[in-house]
């Protein structure tokens, strides 16, 4: 699957060929964080577990909305697409997840890369690269969850954007919605590039942009619509959400600052969200002054601080992950030897930490 | 990109089975009303009951999701969600065998169940029936041999009608009458005093 995909990838993006120190530092995130998991319990696949079962239910069995209980419209389809296609080729359901994700990541590492020296330098991409590979939370990236699938799409679109390459932005954006949520907020930075090239783009490739910018709303709508054949309930992922504990309301930031001590009190691990949130924040802010497009930290922006709006701090260091400006800014903090090895060391014990704590709550 | 994106769902999802969403859309019923007003038939007898869904204080006191199960001369049971069965206003009585009636006519453990093999690939099957002098579709959920619920619902509406639950030898049947928690109802069965309890802590 990696041959072909680097092919194609290279064919529609011209990409240089893959770096040797980005598979290395692929595979060190990897064997941290599929060591650790192996580790902590030998004989259950750890990497399969929480969000990855309705991944796997909705590949096996499709969508059921079940009223007030939790159900699986919330997981968007494409990530149990491919697991179905894996699962077809012979992969066992258990392997298949895991196996996608950690292969997408090498894919998404290398477009994150390119995408990245694109818009700032080679040193700076480096960085950020490395750091995204040995993120804290980047063991979701190994995880049966459609994080590694979405960073492909998500730095495929732009890059492709970048190279004037609109229909097939269109398509990767596209898919990128069908992947996550956050896929949605593609829109912004394509605008962005949409409008940066506006002068130079014929009137073909200008409609070809335009495209590219309402395709992620598009392909949201496809799955309200599929959503409505099966299910009779175009918001039924809305619906399900809700019974997620997710819903969306003006008050929901302010609901989440005062829940928080309940919140803390019922599950202290949201102390860990918490943390990343305002990390988060952080971050964006040195992303500003590193001179990212303004466009890309809306993006980032909203990935981070929407999701408060439903109440709660829940997961919010997973989303990040799909957030490149964070990284652009960390990197852009670390432009010295020293605190670079001190990112790289810290990045890692705390990537064994993160992946143990699966035993014991959802990332 | 919309009409793709729907076709390439539609060619590689499988569509929900047909029994899984019967139980889903009966589902819906037994959420939207917590309250339920029975007719059982059990034992060679017929007792009428209520049972009333929603956060109740348990033997410790402290509030917990549960069912209240009222039957008329008879006890007020309370069946947690971890299927445990307390008394909660005891009576002078025959025996009743509170679990059955508890799983047959309480909106909460029917939803429990349904809910869990519609979405745990639980044996379900439908077939044409008639129930409560009316069509219906009966679905059906068996576990092991001697385990078997039976949900009879209108086929337009999949409005839960009658539910029987046979197990370790017994059976119950239950005529089942969604209803709002009114509160003529529940001091009709009882059930208004340990609601009111709910909202006071």
């Amino acid at each position: 699957m990696s041959a072909r995909s680097n092919t194609v990838a290279v064919q529609g993006l011209a990409l240089s060929p893959m770096p040797r120190w980005l598979v290395g530092w692929w595979a060190v995130g990897r064997l941290v964080a599929i060591g650790t998991a192996l580790a902590l319990k030998p004989t259950v696949w750890t990497l399969d577990l929480w969000d990855g079962r309705w991944y796997r239910m909705v590949a096996r069995d499709g969508y059921l909305l079940v009223p007030g209980r939790q159900s699986d419209p919330a997981f968007f389809p494409l990530y149990p697409i491919m697991l179905r296609a894996l699962h077809a080729a012979g992969v066992g359901w258990g392997v298949a997840g895991p196996l996608l994700s950690n292969l997408a990541l090498l894919l998404g590492l290398w477009l994150f890369y390119a995408l990245t020296r694109e818009i700032f330098s080679e040193p700076l991409a480096r960085r950020s690269t490395i750091y995204l590979a040995i993120f804290p939370l980047s063991y979701v990236f190994s995880m049966a969850y459609p994080e590694s699938v979405e960073l492909v799409l998500l730095a495929a679109a732009t890059l492709a954007a970048l190279r004037k390459r609109w229909w097939l932005a269109a398509l990767c954006a596209g898919a990128a919605a069908l992947a996550r949520p956050e896929g949605l907020f593609l829109a912004l930075p394509l605008a962005g590039i949409a409008w940066s090239q506006r002068q130079s783009l014929p009137p073909v490739r200008r409609g070809a942009a335009l495209a590219a910018v309402i395709a992620p709303a598009a392909a949201l709508t496809s799955y309200s619509l599929y959503l409505d054949t099966v299910l009779h309930d175009p918001l039924a992922w809305s619906q399900a959400e809700r019974a997620w504990g997710r819903q969306f309301r003006i008050e929901g930031a302010h609901r989440a600052f005062a829940h928080l001590p309940t919140a803390l009190g019922h599950n202290p691990w949201v102390v860990r969200d918490v943390v990343f949130f305002f990390g988060y924040l952080a971050l964006l802010y040195a992303a500003r002054r590193l001179g990212t497009p303004p466009l890309w930290l809306a993006a980032g922006a909203a990935i981070v601080v929407l999701p408060i709006f439903t109440g709660a701090f829940n997961s919010i260091g997973r989303f990040g992950l799909l957030a490149p400006p964070l990284f652009w800014s960390l990197a852009g903090l670390t432009r010295d030897k020293r605190s670079e090895r001190i990112v790289r060391s810290l990045s890692l014990v705390l990537l064994v930490l993160g992946t143990a704590s699966l035993a014991y709550v959802f990332p | 990109m919309t009409a793709s994106g729907w076709a390439l769902q539609s060619a590689s999802l499988t569509p929900p089975e047909p029994a899984d969403r019967v139980a889903a859309n009966a589902s819906a019923w037994l959420y939207q009303y917590r309250m339920v007003v029975d007719v059982f038939h059990f034992d060679h007898r017929r007792k009428k009951g209520a049972c009333l869904r929603g956060w109740f204080p348990g033997p410790n006191g402290k509030k917990t999701r549960a069912s209240l199960l009222s039957l008329r001369r008879g006890p007020v049971l309370r069946v947690s969600d971890n299927r445990r069965l307390s008394l909660a206003v005891e009576r002078r009585g025959r025996h009743v065998p509170g679990r059955i009636l508890a799983l047959a006519g309480c909106s909460g453990e029917l939803l429990r169940v349904l809910a869990a093999a519609a979405q745990g690939g639980g044996h379900l099957t439908t077939e044409r029936s008639y129930a409560a002098n009316q069509p219906t579709i009966a679905l059906e959920l068996k576990h092991g041999k001697k385990e078997r619920l039976t949900l009879y619902v209108s086929p337009r509406l999949y409005r839960p009608l009658v539910a029987i639950v046979a197990t370790d030898g017994h059976e119950a049947t239950a005529r089942l009458y969604l209803s709002r928690a009114k509160p003529h109802l529940l001091a009709r069965f009882h059930l208004l005093r340990l609601a009111e309890a709910r909202r006071r802590r």
